[in-house]
């Protein structure tokens, strides 16, 4: 597990140098850096919109403001995966919020569910590191507790906010902020080889 | 420094970094984290701990056209920034307009880098007007030298060279060179009144392009031109002084 997290940290530096070219406007550089994150950006997007029509449009959006953007990127604020897969996030619940005020359950045609099942890869061709992170965060999940799980998935992946799912699940403010923290202490100390 | 912020503000410290919190609220968690080492430990962790819960999506692959058309996207960008550069750049990407496309965007890039210092509103006004002075030259040596298309043998490879005649450079751009074998090198021949003078050897990168400036091995008068011709062939490491059969591009005026 430890050499794993190290590879991760290693594409992390490839990562950087790329942002930089990305911010003195080297497109060829933005086409390498969406070649290493496109698919985690629209695989997220997908999970998060269940249309693959709105997953792309969020996909080019994500990185039309990485292109723009570049220079905003923090060091000290996390990875860059972190940061692409929160912009990712971000832009996704935008739209699915959006979409949920229109009460339009956006329409996926045809051509679209063929390209989807078509499209499932399931790990083929993935990097080793972006694999070996799945099972690592896949394994920590499975660890926590049913009720734990639920909060973390409705916040991150419904963008619930935490009053919101205490609605929802008809308990506490108090009670699901706490247990949304435990859970997160739970996976920082699961996945710390790759979060320090 | 031990912390004091109460245990409800920590929980909060998740919601910030998942957008749900603005105004004050925000202010006063952002405000903290920043101060405060452990919890600022906590934001940072905390926050590659979402970047991996993204992982947990099934993982599927995007069409590809998406990246086309965001490569689209972005060119159509770039010409919307051109049109709001000053007049003396704007004026000299005119120029580039009248030469060949392949070395626009190698303009572009410098040209790009100048409106890029002139938003840092750093340089100069001279040292901007020099280096203005110094591209249009460039532009006006390129309008005025010797162009070579050089076309593969044997393989799918395709080259340009570009003589300024001004000052004896050569610019090669070379592309879809095959990989080069283990124990071998590409080498430039400079072949004068048919007789081959070997120049540098180099490398490709992965995609088999390779980019050189090299000065010609001997002078040559300007109005010889059509008496040279360019080649590029697959030579052992450190090169020949004669070419080999595998000669893989060709060219003359
Ligand atoms: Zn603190």
């Amino acid at each position: 597990m430890k050499g794993c997290a190290a590879d991760w940290k290693m594409s992390e530096q490839v990562g950087r140098k790329l942002l930089h070219r990305i911010a003195r406007r080297d497109e060829a550089a933005l086409g390498e850096f969406y070649d290493r994150y496109a698919k985690l950006v629209y695989s997220l997007a997908l999970n998060i919109l269940n249309s693959p029509l709105d997953a792309e449009e969020v996909t080019i959006d994500v990185f039309l403001q990485i292109w723009r953007q570049a220079e905003r990127y923090d060091t000290e604020r996390g990875s860059i995966t972190a940061w692409v897969l929160n912009i990712a996030r971000s832009r996704a619940i935008d739209r699915r919020r959006a979409l949920d005020s229109r009460q339009a359950v956006s329409e996926t045609n045809i051509e679209h569910i063929t390209r989807y099942i078509s499209s499932v890869d399931g790990d083929q061709d993935s990097n080793l590191q972006v694999k070996e992170a799945r099972t690592a965060i896949e394994t920590a999940l499975a660890e926590l507790d049913d009720k734990q799980r639920r909060v973390i998935e409705l916040a991150y992946f419904k963008g619930l906010s935490q009053s919101e799912i205490a609605k929802l699940l008809g308990e506490p403010l108090g009670t699901v902020k706490t247990r949304t923290r435990a859970a997160m202490q739970f996976l920082r100390e699961r996945l710390k080889q790759y979060c320090r | 420094m031990k912390c004091d912020f109460p245990e409800d503000k920590k929980e909060s410290i998740v919601a910030l970094l998942l957008g749900e919190l603005s105004g004050e609220s925000a202010e006063e968690i952002r405000k903290h984290v920043a101060e405060c080492k452990e919890c600022s430990q906590e934001a940072r962790e905390t926050f590659e701990i979402l970047g991996l819960l993204a992982l947990s999506s099934p993982l599927l692959t995007p069409p590809p056209e998406l990246k086309t058309s965001l490569m689209k996207r972005i060119k159509e960008e770039r010409y919307a920034r051109f049109s709001s550069l000053p007049w003396q750049v704007a004026a000299a990407l005119l120029l580039v307009a009248a030469i060949e496309g392949y070395y626009i965007s190698k303009l572009e890039h410098q040209l790009n880098n100048i409106s890029d210092r002139l938003a840092a509103a750093n340089l100069e006004k001279q040292s901007i007007k020099q280096q203005m002075l110094k591209y249009e030259q460039q532009i006006a040596a390129m309008r005025s030298g010797k162009l070579i298309v050089m076309l593969g043998k044997q393989v799918k490879a395709s080259g340009r060279a570009f003589w300024d005649t001004k000052s004896g450079n050569w610019i090669f751009y070379i592309e879809d060179l095959p990989p080069v074998p283990a124990g071998k090198t590409y080498q430039l021949w400079f072949i004068i009144d048919g007789k081959p003078i070997g120049s540098s050897t180099f490398k490709t990168d992965e995609k088999g392009r390779a980019e050189l400036e090299v000065k010609m091995p001997v002078e040559i008068e300007v109005n010889k031109a059509e008496k040279v011709a360019t080649a590029v062939s697959l030579e052992p490491e450190g090169g020949s002084t004669q070419p080999s059969n595998e000669i893989y591009l060709i060219g003359g005026i």
